[in-house]
């Protein structure tokens, strides 16, 4: 299979599977009102669907269009069924393919990034079923207080070593990451404007400075 | 009390089999992925060890789901929370949605807080409302994905992976911040221990180019070595 009818293929089971899931998941609310005879008033109901909508929206483009470079259509499909994008999927994917050397942005990074995704989805629908089967005899470990910090901090913990592993694989560009850094923590730091956008912002930022730097050596 | 009528039999086979599906998507897509990889030079070692990577390195960042999923049981009822923890949703967006459901009825996310029409508002808002990303994901990537590959063919190869590299940077660099260095006291500590785990590594293994089977485990000692210190200083 060539990569354009591979890209096509993606595409096509990417949309079908994803329109089909979402009914799924939307027909599970349905049952229960039509269980339970009970129907929630919309015209009561419709500012919590819009806030909860809105609360997640601009992360939307950015991470479709942030990753697209990274992940690639078809692991971008399945990290949006099951959530987590950017503090579980893309961290395994960007450490998968720095770890096999393969460059960002290329045909291979994107099928690495399916398989990794995959395997991602695999592992967090098992440890939550799990959870579901066995939550009683689980609770007095995973709610240990003396745990609580390490579970609080695993984020900032992935990305740490991630980042080290990324950036300083190749030290002629780490002033280029210290100066996007710098940009994005004036941002965070010194604007009130949601994270998303400066998210976008940073990305291209720094795909400016390496295109100019390469354009320059 | 209502819990009984949150967790009937069918409502955890409505889960599981919607959870299947999930599986069953995933698994497509990687067998088609596995045969694409092999064809465009891939090795079975390194398709194997992304799905090594994959499957390993998600099993930490999980267990604090199930700490959520421990709070929302008693709350929401075991389907509810198994399906949104497990599709689509995340500890603080969840909260936060079944929270404004019932708000928006005048209840309340708290035991005896809300009436079993308040759970299926909030079963509406949560699934619908946190679905709408899925419906995101299937009518916009394509187009995104078709602008970046109509904006490559002015570039060549060497641009193309340039500019991948940088937005690569570009997403450590706000992760950087957003994870660490916006909160230097907090979880810029475990960010820097992290870190200089990672940069350990990556010079042991940049120096004793024999060492480079280090690089595969980077993230996860770099991670248990931060969550270690974690629980020590906090």
């Amino acid at each position: 299979m060539n990569t354009k009818t591979f890209d096509d293929w993606i595409h096509h089971f990417g949309i079908i599977s994803s329109f089909l899931l979402f009914l799924g998941m939307s027909a599970f609310p349905i049952a229960l009102s039509l269980n339970y005879n009970s129907w929630p008033d919309f015209k009561v109901l419709w500012p919590a669907f819009l806030a909860v909508i809105l609360f997640m929206a601009p992360w939307w483009p950015a991470e479709t269009v942030g990753y697209m470079p990274i992940m690639g259509p078809g692991a971008l499909y399945m990290s949006y069924i099951t959530g987590n994008v950017t503090n579980l999927r893309m961290p395994a994917t960007v450490g998968t393919i720095n770890s096999l050397g393969i460059p960002p942005n290329s045909d291979a990074c994107h099928t690495m990034a399916i398989i990794v995704c995959g395997g991602s989805v695999i592992t967090t629908i098992s440890i939550v079923a799990l959870g579901v089967l066995i939550a009683a005899p689980l609770r007095p470990l995973l709610e240990a207080p003396f745990l609580q910090p390490a579970f609080k901090y695993v984020v900032p913990a992935i990305f740490g070593g991630l980042v080290a592993q990324t950036v300083l694989k190749n030290t002629k560009n780490f002033l280029l990451f210290v100066i996007s850094t710098v940009f994005c923590l004036f941002f965070a730091k010194m604007t009130k404007i949601n994270s998303a956008y400066y998210m976008l912002l940073t990305i291209a930022l720094s795909a400016f400075l390496y295109t100019y730097n390469n354009k320059k050596v | 009390m209502y819990s009984a009528q949150y967790n009937v039999p069918w409502c955890f086979v409505w889960v599981g089999v919607l959870l299947v599906a999930v599986l069953v998507q995933s698994l497509i897509f990687m067998k088609k992925a596995w045969q694409h990889g092999l064809s465009i030079g891939l090795s079975e070692v390194q398709l194997r060890k992304g799905l090594t990577t994959g499957l390993t390195i998600s099993i930490m960042p999980t267990l604090p789901v199930l700490i959520v999923f421990l709070s929302l049981m008693p709350l929401l009822g075991s389907p509810l929370s198994w399906l949104r923890l497990s599709v689509v949703g995340s500890a603080h967006y969840e909260t936060y949605a079944a929270s404004t459901a019932m708000q928006s009825l005048g209840q309340e996310l708290v035991p005896g807080g809300y009436s079993l029409n308040g759970w299926i508002a909030a079963a509406w808002v949560m699934t619908v409302g946190g679905s709408a990303s899925v419906l995101w994901s299937a009518l916009m990537i394509k187009p995104i994905s078709t602008l970046y590959q109509k904006a490559e063919k002015f570039f060549n190869m060497d641009v193309i992976t340039t500019i991948g590299a940088g937005f690569l940077a570009g997403i450590m660099a706000f992760v950087s911040v957003v994870y660490g260095l916006s909160a230097i006291d907090t979880k810029g500590v475990i960010f820097g221990i992290s870190f200089i785990c990672g940069g350990i590594i990556v010079f042991i293994y940049k120096k004793y180019p024999n060492l480079k089977w280090m690089s595969d485990y980077l993230m996860a000692i770099s991670m248990i070595i931060a969550m270690g210190f974690a629980c020590l200083i906090f």
